[in-house]
């Protein structure tokens, strides 16, 4: 079970919200598109943040991840959903909420990617975070008139 | 489990000759479409209405990001690699020159 993209709490915003969910689904698209089998990862914290942050449209978004991963648990086949919500675990903490101090939103998902070998999806990068840290920066380049393309909201 | 009777196209059925086990060939193919099927649904819900000129031009444009990232990550696997493989051949050249001391 391969997981090659990872949404942090930015990520998770921008696809509660219906002027940037767009970029996201298309880009959970194309990781479901190049291999059916692969994963987007979506870390426990991160989803937790996002949902207490959006409006109640983007927690009915939210939800419907939820809901798909736990339809995929109930059959015993966390390969049926494309979702998988990637829990914070004790090992994982303490890193985890050392990048929080520094990258607001990103600490558990940054700890998720480099442990996958994944793709972080996010609004706000955060490179500086992991030499080994590879990024789809979703916020940037959209237009020419706007180099600095879509924004999400500080939830911090 | 259920057992089913199906109607195939004859193209179908002809690929299906082929099939040792037709069961376990269909049940990956519904779940499969069943999986993209919901997964389509989840995105689209979210979206909201989107025209296709619009879904084709941010499609082409987060393709363009992903591909960049996965192909700054096969770069860097691919350094790493030789980087290991100058270490490996390292210790072999001192394994193999401890075995000729040994000799």
């Amino acid at each position: 079970m391969t997981v090659r993209l990872i949404l942090d709490v930015s990520a998770l915003l921008g696809y509660a919200n219906t002027d940037t969910a767009l970029a996201v689904g298309e880009l959970i698209r194309e990781v479901r598109d190049t291999d059916p089998n692969d994963h987007i990862g979506i870390p426990a914290s991160a989803l937790l943040t996002a949902y207490a942050t959006t409006d109640d449209a983007g927690r009915a978004a939210l939800s419907n991840i939820i809901t798909d991963v736990e339809l995929a648990r109930s059959r015993q086949d966390p390969g049926q959903s494309a979702f998988l919500v990637l829990p914070l675990t004790s090992t994982e903490v303490m890193e985890s909420a050392d990048l929080e101090v520094n990258w607001p939103g990103r600490g558990h998902a940054i700890v998720e990617a480099l442990r996958h070998n994944a793709v972080l999806a996010t609004f706000r990068p955060c490179q500086d975070a992991s030499p080994r840290l590879d990024i789809v920066d979703l916020g940037a380049g959209w237009t020419d008139d706007d180099p600095d393309g879509w924004e999400i909201a500080d939830h911090d | 489990m259920k057992r089913v009777t199906i109607t195939v196209p004859d193209d179908v059925a002809e690929r299906l000759e082929s099939v040792e086990n037709v069961s376990a060939f269909f049940t990956e193919a519904v779940r499969a479409q069943d999986k993209k099927l919901r997964t389509e649904a989840i995105l689209r819900a979210a979206e909201g209405n989107v025209s296709e000129e619009e879904r084709r031009r941010v499609r082409a444009k987060v393709r363009a990001k992903f591909a960049e990232a996965e192909a700054r990550k096969a770069a860097r696997q691919l350094t790493d690699a030789q980087a290991a493989k100058v270490r490996a051949d390292e210790r072999k050249a001192v394994a193999d020159q401890e075995l000729r001391d040994a000799a």
